[in-house]
């Protein structure tokens, strides 16, 4: 019996040094929910420009990002959460604007941020001119939106009762669903039946986020676990390059830092 | 066969050992007191009895609909059906087999969440009873399995004695197949408990998750739905990240409990 295992050991080891060259280059990208498309754009065009490289992109996060980098489970990170990363090396690379949004039969175009504040701080919030009670959606602890949005906006009233989803799509479709619902998306995430409401009068479009009016802009940054080398700084370096994210931004919501 | 059997007894044993391990330091004196809250929210709470009753009772409710509809229909395709309805359903239950939670999740946020939140606006229709009927319609094929097979073991001659007193063949299987049969039907009971209690993706989408006492129409937490939705974004060897481990452990051991109850059942 044993010597089946041992030949078996034999075979794979004498196997393993062509095994290992045949496997391509692969990196691993994974972060922001929010910054998703334009990483997504951007890689795409990276691997028509460099065929031999295989590149796995996964959502997940900024606090995924952070925690799989420091793991080790990643090669690039993109994260739009203000706190520092130890250990990790940062690079500034996108902004794009967060919008307020909810269902487009409930009729809301527009708020206040004092509005904003009074409504996540009432234990029965109710929207201004009707008895409709606001459901708030908002996104799990880790999310860049959500350190976003609590510094924006401050925190909810502690007896409410938020749901609390861990993917853009489902916010939008929640809200889009609810009337009475109210959540944070970018602006990739958009859709015909949700309205983008003007803060403190200001409508969210790039041309005000670039001139600083529009008070709720996420930063990204790529993140590294050191210096990287080889196909991770070539990929780091065409992900950085603001021309590049200035090009595949604009059409999806995006500009460079 | 000895050296794969050791090889599951090794994964498992591995599997344990890690979480033990990962859950250590929030299981120290100092730490303790956090998992008592009822509310798991990073990053200074991380109770875990909240969860823990979210999860019982997802899965009691979830039992509690998908039971009965699970054993009838085993009871049915294991002695009774024949024929093109008996392949019918038999095709219907294999092809619930292999839908994926996501999608179940999906088609229940779909068609199921904007019926409660008519009932309940406040809450979005969220909360543990859409998680338990989208659990119900997993863990049916669970149970049907199960109790179709006990029904099956169940010997020819003591149904066919049934029917040379004269009773008839729906009353013979019921009061004597399903009499036989009672051991293996609870098993295949509590072997959907266990697949309910570990269950993760449609509970995520379903439950609403925010860190408050469980309620059937208010959006609250359970073990698994919080482990799904912050597995991968808690810090390594951050305490967040340790009590998390202990929730893992929490739905390994309910799981386990629940399936060493069934076997002793068997």
């Amino acid at each position: 019996m044993a010597w089946r295992w041992l030949l078996a050991a034999a075979v794979l080891g004498g196997l393993a040094p062509w095994l290992l060259r045949s496997v391509p280059v692969r990196i691993r990208v994974a972060g922001s929910t929010a910054f998703l498309p334009l990483v997504l754009r951007m890689v795409a065009a990276y691997r028509r420009e460099h065929p031999g490289v295989e590149i796995d992109v996964t959502g997940g996060g900024s606090g995924f990002a952070l925690a799989q980098l420091q793991r080790g489970v990643v090669d690039v990170g993109v994260s739009d959460l203000p706190r520092a990363a130890p250990r990790l090396v940062t690079r500034p690379w996108a902004r794009t604007p967060v919008l307020m949004v909810v269902a487009r039969r409930l009729g809301v175009t527009a708020i206040r941020r004092s509005a904003i504040r009074s409504l996540r701080g009432s234990s029965r919030p109710v929207w201004p001119g009707t008895r409709r009670p606001v459901i708030f959606v908002e996104r799990p602890y880790g999310s860049g939106t959500q350190a976003l949005v609590e510094r924006w906006a401050g925190p909810l009233n502690p007896r409410l009762r938020p749901v609390i989803l861990g993917a853009n799509g489902l916010v939008a479709q929640v809200v889009a669903a609810t009337a009475g619902a109210t959540g944070f998306l970018d602006a990739s995430d958009l859709r015909a039946d949700l309205v983008p409401l003007r803060l403190d009068g200001v409508t969210p479009t790039l041309a005000n986020v670039a001139a600083g009016r529009y008070p709720l802009v996420l930063t990204a940054r790529i993140l590294t676990r050191a210096r990287p080398g080889g196909e991770v700084r070539r990929l780091v370096r065409a992900l950085t390059s603001t021309r590049a994210v200035a090009a595949a931004g604009r059409p999806l919501g995006y500009l460079p830092p | 066969m000895r050296p794969w059997s050791a090889l599951v007894v090794l994964v498992t044993g591995a599997l344990v050992a890690t979480l033990v391990h990962e859950a250590l330091p929030a299981l120290v004196p100092r730490a303790l007191p956090e998992l008592w809250g009822m509310a798991f929210s990073p990053p200074d709470r991380f109770g875990a009895l909240g969860p823990l009753t979210g999860s019982v009772a997802v899965a009691a409710l979830a039992l509690a609909l998908a039971g009965p509809v699970g054993v009838g229909a085993g009871i049915y395709l294991g002695s009774l059906a024949q024929g093109t309805w008996a392949r019918l359903l038999s095709g219907a239950i294999d092809t619930l087999t292999g839908v994926p939670a996501v999608v179940v999740g999906f088609l229940a946020t779909s068609f199921l969440l904007p019926v409660l939140r008519v009932v309940a606006p406040a809450g979005g229709g969220y909360g543990l009873l859409p998680a338990a009927v989208a659990l119900g319609v997993m863990v049916v094929p669970t149970v049907e399995g199960f109790a179709a097979d006990a029904m099956r073991a169940v010997p020819a001659d003591l149904v066919a004695g049934s029917l040379a007193l004269g009773a008839t063949l729906e009353a013979s299987v019921l009061g004597v197949g399903v009499a036989h049969a009672r051991r293996g039907l609870s098993q295949a009971v509590l072997l959907g408990t266990g697949r309910a209690l570990g269950e993760g993706m449609a509970v995520e989408m379903l439950v609403g998750n925010a860190p408050h006492p469980p309620a059937l129409l208010a959006p609250s937490q359970t073990l698994t739905s919080v482990l799904v939705q912050q597995f991968g974004l808690a810090q390594p060897r951050s305490l967040w990240a340790h009590a998390l481990a202990v929730l893992g452990i929490l739905v390994l051991a309910l799981a386990a409990g629940v399936s060493a109850l069934g076997a002793r059942r068997a």
